[in-house]
């Protein structure tokens, strides 16, 4: 029986890196391989590109769950949900759950999201609110489901991400920052944290994280200026390399 | 001004059997009724007139001419049902619906007076009607006039205006007359409405009869001639009743699926579908409980109606004692017939908008119907009062709302909007007024900020005078807020830059 040696000497730093790099990219195509392929076109893109760039299918799949962490209120964490919900609304209607009854009608149409293929649903009570979120999320013919939800225990968390395997949209759920220390059932953990933006313009600055991804984490921060006035989004001018930021 | 549209379905036994047969449509219809031995063609489709059939014709001679058509018995019966189910659907448009059978022509009459602004002129609302009856797959022609007998002429015999000029125009068929006068008139060579008109009047009843001269009468307005509308359907009601009250809340859960049986069943006969729902619960403790159940489009699926009464029901508190139940269908509708896929498992353009339509019905019955809607812009200065909404089960949400779409002008506002402003505290001003710091969860520190935006209203607005003080604020952290400052000078948080 021939015994074989395991090296005791480590591989340089690089190739592990490279090692690390490759693994994960095997990890990312065993769990979301056969889904992607058939999957291709069910990606739904975020519409801007550099952001497009650090989830792992390059976009949003259809029948999972985003989590959109706003690191501080008012930071432009809902103004980038809105673009990925303009986007869905091509191939249904756009559900969104409002149990505060916070989102404005006239800053949705103002980010091109259109009103006549929107339903809002506006329940009273929290109980309520999860059950309008999984019927909508189960339901075939949906574009997307969005939601301002402060608190989700696991087992409810758990019950939307059912929802959303068994249903065509993609769902989109706004958090507070207080989301962060809490384990969740979401395909894609963003954080979005407002920055200061350079004087002399009136863009907004946001950097945005992808916190966790199913299939492999791109650990990746990109800094994206948003204009309110025209809704045009795009990669901050002037951004380091964010691969080695961390 | 009295206005009359007249709307003609030509063919329409036809047209109705082609609705109800698919096989009909690919195919040369005849329809005969039989009378004594002898069973005499009654109407026949384009395809077969083409071959020579004619209304009339003994039911051997069209067969011997078109083997292949498709030879079915006429239901008069029928004919009449569905006429009068699209009398309904009038309803929609004129608050007084007739029918007018005259000369075998299948019409319908409505009162459009002053009906016609609510969809942009009456050539608005024909269109409308005329878009409504293709969905159907009616087709058909439609006039208005002054008068029934004009809008029928007009209607039947296709002429663009109803001016006194192209009625003498009109050949004397489009008087509304029997065949045998019309017959007799062509014996005189009198051929056309101008002919008639220029007689005396006092001479035409002691040859053709009174009929002439009181169509003629009615055709411009010298007669009167009433709509009789058609009668709506006695409602479909159906009840039960126990000598012992009872006290289970679990018993209405055995009795509404039989009656809602009975109910869809009466519908299905008629060719309807339910469009609300009214279950009336009266007991022995307390005051009767109501509860409506609305579906955005008719249905007669029984399991589908029972999933919506029990999510209502799940929300509703059942009143002990009971000792009545009442059911009702309170609104009906023509049921849209829709002919399946052989293979079911492949999903159908109409499959994924069903089932949103069926989540709409889901919502709003468990959530109520100003839970599930759709928001629509409002020229209104005050940000609150700049969005409407209507309720997506209702039939007239699916009108489109002149706003829907964003097509009035927006300025900067913000995604998350408070329904109640939050007073802040603001600790400095800059020398303009505008915060440089204020407290809101936390202190805020303003890197920088628009120019105001006032918003001011007068004092004939229902909410009374308002003057506000709009700016967006932005911190050093970057976090966007919208504030205003009231007249008395408070700073109120209104809106996030979310």
């Amino acid at each position: 029986m021939v015994i074989q040696q395991i090296p005791t000497s480590r591989p340089p730093a690089q190739d592990r890196a490279a090692a690390i790099l490759e693994l994960r990219s095997n990890l990312r195509g065993l769990s979301h391989g056969l889904r992607r392929e058939a999957c291709e076109k069910d990606v739904v893109s975020t519409s801007v590109s550099a952001l497009d760039a650090i989830l792992p299918d390059r976009g949003l799949l259809r029948g999972t769950l985003s989590e959109w962490i706003a690191a501080r209120p008012g930071g432009g964490a809902a103004s980038l949900v809105m673009r990925v919900a303009r986007q869905a609304q091509r191939e249904g209607p756009l559900v969104i759950v409002d149990r505060l009854r916070q989102f404005y009608a006239p800053a949705l149409a103002a980010t091109g999201t259109r009103l006549n293929n929107v339903i809002l649903v506006r329940p009273e009570s929290r109980v309520h609110e999860l059950w309008a979120l999984e019927q909508s999320l189960k339901c075939p013919g949906i574009g997307a489901v969005l939601s301002q939800i402060d608190f989700l225990k696991p087992q409810e968390f758990r019950r939307l991400q059912l929802a959303a395997e068994s249903g065509t949209a993609i769902g989109l759920l706004l958090r507070p920052a207080t989301a962060q220390s809490l384990s969740g059932w979401a395909d894609i953990r963003l954080l979005i944290s407002p920055r200061a933006a350079p004087r002399g313009t009136f863009f907004r600055r946001v950097a945005v994280r992808c916190v966790y991804a199913k299939g492999g984490v791109i650990d990746r921060t990109i800094e994206l200026d948003i204009c309110d006035e025209t809704g045009a989004v795009c990669l901050a001018a002037g951004l380091s390399d964010s691969a080695t930021e961390q | 001004m009295k206005r009359v549209l007249c709307v003609w379905l030509p063919d329409f036994p036809i047209q109705r059997l082609n609705n109800e047969l698919p096989e009909a449509k690919s195919a040369a219809c005849v329809l005969y009724v039989e009378s004594g031995n002898c069973a005499q063609v009654v109407i026949a489709s384009g395809e077969a007139k083409r071959h020579g059939v004619r209304a009339g014709m003994p039911l051997a001679e069209a067969q011997a001419l078109i083997e292949s058509a498709l030879f079915l018995p006429h239901d008069a019966d029928a004919d009449s049902r569905e006429l009068r189910n699209l009398a309904g659907l009038c309803d929609h448009y004129s608050p007084s619906v007739g029918l007018e059978l005259s000369g075998e022509a299948h019409c319908l009459v409505l009162d459009i007076s002053g009906c016609g602004h609510l969809f942009g002129g009456e050539s608005g609302l024909a269109r409308q009607l005329v878009i409504d009856l293709a969905e159907r797959s009616y087709f058909a022609h439609v006039a208005a006039a002054k008068t029934i007998g004009a809008a029928w002429a007009i209607a039947r015999y296709g002429h663009c205006t109803g001016s006194d000029r192209r009625l003498r125009s009109l050949p004397v068929e489009a008087l509304r007359i029997p065949d045998r006068l019309v017959t007799q008139l062509r014996e005189f060579d009198l051929r056309y409405v101008g002919q008639l008109s220029a007689l005396p009047e006092d001479s035409l009843p002691s040859r053709f009869g009174s009929v002439l001269n009181e169509r003629l009468g009615q055709l411009y307005g010298r007669r009167e001639e009433l709509i009789v509308p058609v009668p709506r359907p006695e409602p479909i009601r159906e009840t039960w009743t126990t000598e012992e009250p009872i006290s289970a809340s679990q018993a209405i859960q055995y009795v509404c699926p039989d009656l809602l049986a009975k109910i869809l069943d009466t519908l299905s006969s008629r060719g309807q579908g339910l469009l609300k729902l009214t279950l009336r619960l009266e007991s022995e403790s307390k005051e009767p409980a109501s509860l409506d159940i609305r579906l955005a489009r008719a249905v007669n699926s029984l399991p589908h109606v029972l999933k919506l009464l029990e999510l209502k029901l799940e929300v509703t508190s059942v009143p002990a004692r009971l000792h009545t139940v009442q059911m009702e269908a309170s609104v009906v509708a023509t049921l849209q017939t829709r002919q399946r896929g052989l293979f079911a498992t492949i999903q159908e353009p109409g499959d994924a908008s069903r089932e949103v339509r069926s989540l709409v019905e889901r919502l709003s019955t468990r959530l109520g119907e100003d839970a599930v809607v759709r928001p629509h812009l409002l020229p209104e200065a005050i940000p609150e009062q700049a969005v409407g909404f209507s309720s997506l089960t209702e039939t007239t949400s699916k009108r489109k709302h002149p706003t829907d779409g964003g097509t009035l002008p927006i300025t900067v506002r913000p995604l998350i909007l408070f329904s109640s402003p939050e007073p802040v505290r603001v600790t400095a001003t800059s020398s303009d007024g505008i915060p440089e710091s204020f407290y809101w969860q936390q202190q805020q520190q303003v890197a920088r900020s628009t120019r105001v935006e006032r918003i001011s209203t007068g004092w004939w607005q229902d909410s009374g005078t308002t003057h506000r003080d709009y700016c967006l604020l932005e911190t050093t952290g970057g976090s966007r807020f919208w504030l205003f400052r009231d007249r008395a000078g408070q700073w109120f948080l209104h809106g996030l830059f979310e």
